[in-house]
């Protein structure tokens, strides 16, 4: 089992991001429940959640680390290690396969310059997995990016297309706040 | 029959059809206002009942039902919309949440009044990223214009509605998954009883629906009971949503009578097969409902008349066709990959089994395939599931079903894809064929002994194919 | 009165009891085999293991109507009418099932497991499992990793059965363990650098059903059938848990929990668990020794109880004043013919209550019936289990005698400074706990104190280096007798260990010393009974009929029901009948 991270004892989440976290505890009559959202709220600025964040979200929800990790390693959806400024799913479920979505993942991942499923490109600014239905059929075969922007049908040529699309800065959707 | 009319997708197409203005001004809120300021929580609770409304989200449990359920003396009540939508081809909650996020807050409002519910937790996919930030502007806007929050209406009523994003569970649809999660804890099913309605979120009493169910509410308030039971088939009253994906020409979502058949999706709806083939088979509302053969295409889809196929039930109502060209096999092979990875580990056969079948799937693809496998996954998966009683929830049953529909009504093509698929390296191994036939082989002889005489065992399903004798 | 039908046969289980379909039928002797279930913790029915048919009996018609399909016993209400098979061909097939999906990861090394021999998997493999194996797919290989740094987890082994995560999270409230990943993917883990080392943490070695998880103390030492099981009392603190000793070869292996609803609940404390280790330490005293011509010498148990007892007499004649420290270490019986003697020598003697580490305070863990738990928990009997700052088994018990001999007890601390002023001219100490407390110059200064010193102990203290005559006596292992813990319950503890070379049991010393009639080995049951008829605060055991309670005696109260299961042990590790050779 690897250590925790960093052996200094500054803590990792600043102060906006926990005040960010405290803000869902009203919503709730259990504060364990801000678990999933605080998991994504450190992901989103974090681009990960490492274990030392996890120590410092149940700090912060009074629950035990372990308590912390056990919930974020059952969902597929939080990497332990830092993943791109864009993580890209392609879908592998049926109805994607069905129109050659299983091919369109490796044809994905060479076209982003990744080894496979899950990796990030060299610059940091991709991660490409594959993602059980991502509830947009109708696009299928279909990939999403985790900015909302939804591609497909997808083929070889669109593949590419999509690829260049997600990686270049000016045509992401303006970020919310 | 009066030529349909569609009220859940009727603001689709309209513009700005988010926004509450727009909403409004098609009439919306009207059936909140009458419902909480005319009406008493239980009248609504009958209304609802009478409807003979089912849940939309897959095992269509009357909801009016559930909602008696609750207890009366209950001091809390919370309401959990469950919008982790994440059955494989199904994406008609996305369009709902997408394109009449009011429609939905509307129906909330109403079945919270309902259910006497105060807060109602709205659990959103993690993949439906539009979706979410629609839906939390429009709960913002619902807020600011007096629909939620204290006193709504002037009728005492009050209600926060919250939305709490999953992060990729399968399980999280299944009701006491979600409450799991949305309690941050692992999705992994509870035991029933105590169930929700007496003991949910938070150990107090609990109400869990699906968007598209929560949806129809307004509707019914609105045009009333008749209105509802003239729409579809008997005990499979009301509009539904249906998506249709894979091999047709157009990937579409429709709102439609119950009853439509799976034939006029494609035709009607879908533009037909698509590059001109003929359909082989069809999912009728994912894939964890099973399989439709090309014969059975006219079976009306609704709550009841799907099961004399064989299949599960409706579903999600999300069809997805399947084309003479696509082998069962790659079907299959695609389900037990699903739900190797979205079994939730807990109850022994679904964790074990599941896997079982993808790596035995994986090995048949791989061209390693026995004519035994086939055999042995259909003694495998009639002993998983809800079905049997053998898990805690029905994720089991949705693993199962595709293998047993499959191999019911595909048998023979199943057959003929193993026998036509080998390559001799990826056969198991002597050793686990030995195994298998419950013989150990020599170190010295390299040639399988065989057995002298079968292995007593108990007549059971579940047991070595070779060594049970045949019925 | 509740009547249900189990297998065809009608039985009766009293009004009000809260049982499931496993409790309900093991009342009967019949066994519904289980792994995730466990009386103290949530039911969450996921191993399937339990499935058994149920129905209900019509009360009116009589009519028996089952369920269509298996329900887990472990979340099966046993009802008036409730109507439970446990042995149809159905359930028979479904646990055949259940045993084929078990071991389809888990390695076939019995040879090597630490559990081999009380084993659920082992056991039930062979009862209801099957021959062959139909998986010929590539196996799933979990880790092995460390949860602390005295336990140990066999990932390849697990069956994730959760009890121990369940352990941790509702019984001590420390959620150390925790569940990582999904499905077949799913492993049992710590935090990194947030251990499993709470001071319950052992329990979870107790509590696996399979060799998963398992204690580095006993590591490949000693396969499990080698072992025997004797019942056994801690004597590490003063809770005075129920545990099992394992002896082999003249030496403890290990201690396990043993069943008390009363004390101890299934658990025992960690600091309890490896308290054995005193038992078989090296620097036990190994002989007796009496002090010739200034030095000690190493002499034989009948001379040095000779010296002993002639001495003690001479002086006792003469009118000497005399001391005798008495131990909380030993037992009831051994406390009060010390005392008996004592006072018989001389009517004046003082007794002292022995020295005893404190330690901190009290820690109690309370689990609660619902909170931190999830599911029905209504089964769940909860109980609190409390690990006490007075590190001795017998404080309580010892007082009692002390009491009734000389109307009050004497701390240590204050004979320590009154002996100093005005010495004693004989001293007879006796010892015996878990460590050499009679260390240092505080305790040597007792030397001045008397003129003629005997110290009857384990240990070769400081103390006992410079005594007259030193009796080598037994360990909490090597002698039988009765402790009365805190809350005023007496409880047996079976000797697990034969005494040591050159030793005897403390009673024994004190029955030659005192020239007990009759001769021979001493029963503790006898003295038992004899001081009960004196000794005011033993009445209860006078009145006992029959034998001794599993439980323990209280002796100030009434004993209450028990809630919940009356007895309990897991199958696995429950004798299931006699090893003979085959000749």
């Amino acid at each position: 089992m690897p250590a925790a991270e960093s052996p200094s004892t500054a803590p990792l989440l600043n102060e906006s991001i926990r005040e960010k976290i405290r803000a869902y505890i009203p919503r709730y009559p259990d504060k364990r429940a801000v678990t999933l959202p605080a998991l994504h709220i450190v992901h989103e600025h974090l681009r990960c959640v490492p274990y030392r964040a996890m120590e410092e979200i149940a700090e912060i929800l009074d629950l035990k680390p372990a308590d912390v990790h056990d919930t974020m390693s059952f969902y597929g959806f939080f990497p332990q290690a830092p993943i791109g400024e864009k993580r890209l799913w392609i879908c592998r479920s049926i109805s994607c396969m069905l129109r050659g979505g299983d091919e369109l993942l490796d044809v994905a991942c060479k076209a982003a310059g990744v080894g496979g499923s899950g990796q990030t490109t060299q610059d940091g600014a991709l991660t490409v997995e594959f993602a059980e239905c991502l509830g947009i059929c109708d696009h299928a075969p279909a990939a999403l990016c985790d900015d909302g922007r939804i591609y497909g049908p997808l083929d070889e040529t669109k593949v590419a297309e999509m690829i260049r699309d997600v990686r270049d800065p000016s045509r992401a959707p303006a970020a919310e706040e | 029959m009066a030529a349909f009319e569609p009220v859940l997708t009727r603001n689709f197409a309209v513009e700005d059809s988010q926004a509450l203005k727009v909403y409004e001004s098609r009439g919306g809120y009207k059936a909140a206002r009458k419902a909480l300021t005319t009406m008493s929580p239980d009248e609504v609770v009958q209304l609802v009942k009478d409807s003979e409304l089912r849940g939309r989200g897959g095992a269509g449990f009357p909801t009016g039902l559930k909602w008696t359920f609750l207890p009366k003396d209950r001091q809390q009540t919370f309401m959990c919309v469950n919008g982790d939508e994440s059955e494989p081809a199904t994406f008609n909650n996305r369009y709902l949440l997408e394109r009449d996020p009011h429609q939905m807050i509307e129906g909330i409002i109403i079945s919270c009044f309902a259910t006497k519910a105060s807060t109602a937790y709205l659990y959103n996919r993690f993949e439906y990223i539009t979706a979410t930030r629609i839906m939390e502007k429009a709960i913002a806007e619902a807020r600011k214009a007096g629909y939620l929050g204290k006193n709504i209406f002037g009728s005492g009523f009050d209600l926060e509605i919250y939305v709490h994003r999953g992060a990729g569970a399968y399980i999280c649809g299944e009701e006491t998954g979600l409450i799991e999660s949305l309690e941050g804890k692992r999705g992994w099913p509870r035991i029933k009883p105590p169930f929700p309605a007496v003991e949910g979120a938070f150990r107090k009493p609990t109400v869990v629906n699906n968007i598209e169910t929560l949806c129809c509410v307004p509707h019914i308030i609105e045009r009333g009971v008749d209105w509802f039971k003239s729409i579809g088939n008997p005990k499979s009253y009301g509009p539904k949503l249906y998506t249709i994906s894979g091999h047709v020409n157009k990937q579409v979502c429709v709102e439609l009578p119950l009853g439509v058949t799976t034939r006029q999706l494609i035709e009607e709806h879908g533009g037909g097969v698509w590059k001109s083939r003929k359909a082989k088979a069809a999912v009728p509302g994912g894939i964890s409902m099973g399989l439709l053969s090309a014969e059975e295409l006219d079976v009306p889809l609704d709550f009841e008349e799907i099961r004399k196929t064989g299949c599960l039930g409706l579903g999600t109502a999300a069809v997805t066709v399947i084309d003479d060209q696509t082998p069962i096999m790659d079907v299959l092979y695609n389900t037990c990959r699903f739900f190797a990875h979205e079994s939730c580990g807990q109850c022994t056969p679904c964790r074990e089994g599941t896997t079982w079948f993808y790596k035995t799937m994986k090995r048949i693809k791989a061209g390693g395939g026995r004519p035994e496998d086939l055999e042995l996954m259909g003694q495998l998966a009639n002993n998983m599931g809800l079905t049997p009683g053998t898990t805690i929830c029905g994720l089991a049953d949705g693993a199962a079903w595709p293998i047993k529909n499959a191999l019911a009504k595909f048998r023979p093509e199943l057959e003929d894809y193993i026998r036509t698929h080998q390559s001799p390296e990826a056969r198991p191994t002597p050793l686990q064929e030995a195994i298998f036939q419950g013989v150990s082989p020599s170190r010295f002889d390299t040639s399988m002994p065989e057995p002298n005489e079968p292995l007593a065992l108990p007549n059971a399903p579940g047991h070595n194919p070779r060594l049970t004798p045949g019925p | 009165m509740a009547t249900i039908i189990i297998n065809g046969t009608e039985y009766t289980l009293p009004e009000g009891e809260r049982l499931n379909a496993i409790q309900a039928a093991q009342r009967f002797g019949i066994e519904i085999p289980y792994y995730c279930w466990h009386p103290a913790l949530s039911v969450v029915a996921n191993c399937r293991m339990c499935e058994i048919q149920v129905g209900a009996k019509d009360p009116k018609t009589g009519e028996i109507k089952m369920i269509p399909k298996m329900v887990p016993g472990c979340q099966t209400p046993a009802k008036d009418g409730t109507v439970i098979v446990t042995d149809s061909p159905e359930v028979q097939a479904h646990q055949s099932m259940i045993m084929e999906y078990l071991l389809i990861n888990h390695p076939l090394d019995c040879p090597v497991c630490d559990q081999a021999g009380q084993c659920g998997l082992q056991d039930y493999s062979f009862k209801h499992g099957q021959s062959v194996h139909r998986f010929v797919e590539e196996r799933t290989v979990n880790p092995r990793k460390d949860v602390s740094d005295q336990i140990q987890l066999n990932m390849d082994r697990c069956i994730m059965c959760t009890r121990c995560v369940r352990f941790t999270r509702e019984i001590t409230g420390t959620n150390e363990l925790q569940v990582e990943r999904r499905g077949n993917h799913a492993e049992i883990t710590t935090f990194p650098d947030h251990p499993l080392d709470n001071p319950l943490a052992g329990n979870v070695v107790d509590l696996c059903p399979v060799g998963a998880l398992l204690d580095k103390d006993f590591l490949h030492k000693q396969r499990f059938w080698f072992n025997d099981q004797h019942k056994s009392i801690c004597t590490r603190c003063s809770t005075g848990c129920n545990v099992t000793a394992e002896e082999n070869r003249g030496q403890i292996w290990r201690l396990r929990a043993r069943y008390n609803p009363k004390v101890n609940d299934y658990w025992i404390c960690d600091e309890g668990r490896y308290s054995y280790k005193s038992a078989n330490d090296a620097n036990l005293l190994p002989a007796m020794y009496v002090r010739e011509g200034g030095s000690l010498q190493e002499a034989p148990v009948d001379r040095a109880l000779d010296v002993a007892r002639t001495r003690l007499k001479g002086i006792a004649t003469e009118g000497g004043r005399i001391a005798a420290v008495v131990s909380p270490f030993l037992t009831v019986e051994e406390a009060y013919l010390l005392c008996s003697y004592v006072k018989g020598l001389s009517e004046s003697a003082q007794l002292v209550l022995g020295p005893y580490p404190v330690e901190g305070d009290d820690v109690t863990f309370s689990p609660d019936q619902r909170a931190g738990r999830t599911g029905d928990t209504s089964f769940v009997v909860s109980r609190p289990f409390t690990i006490h700052a007075e590190k001795c088994p017998n404080r309580n018990g010892v007082e009692r005698i002390l009491k009734h001999f000389q109307g009050s007890v004497i701390p240590f601390d204050r004979f320590r400074t009154d002996a100093a002023s005005q010495p004693f001219d004989a001293l007879v100490i006796t010892g015996g706990g878990h460590d050499p407390v009679y260390e240092g110059p505080e305790m040597t200064s007792l030397r001045d104190a008397a003129k003629f010193l005997v110290v009857q102990d384990v240990w070769p203290t400081d103390l006992a280096g410079l005594a007259d005559v030193i009796l080598s006596s037994a360990t909490f292992a090597e002698k039988a007798g009765c402790y009365v813990n805190a809350g005023g319950r007496l409880q047996y503890a079976s000797a697990a260990l034969p005494p040591r070379d050159g030793s005897l049991p403390d009673l024994d010393i004190l029955a030659i010393l005192m020239e007990r009639p009759g001769g021979g080995p001493v029963s503790s049951g006898d003295v038992l009974a004899e001081l009960a008829q004196q000794v005011p605060g033993f009445e209860a055991v006078s009145r006992l009929e029959g034998e001794f309670p599993a439980f323990g005696l209280p002796l100030d109260d009434a004993e209450t029901p028990t809630g919940g299961m009356a007895v309990y042990v897991d199958p696995w590790h429950a004798p299931r009948g006699k090893v003979t050779l085959a000749r």
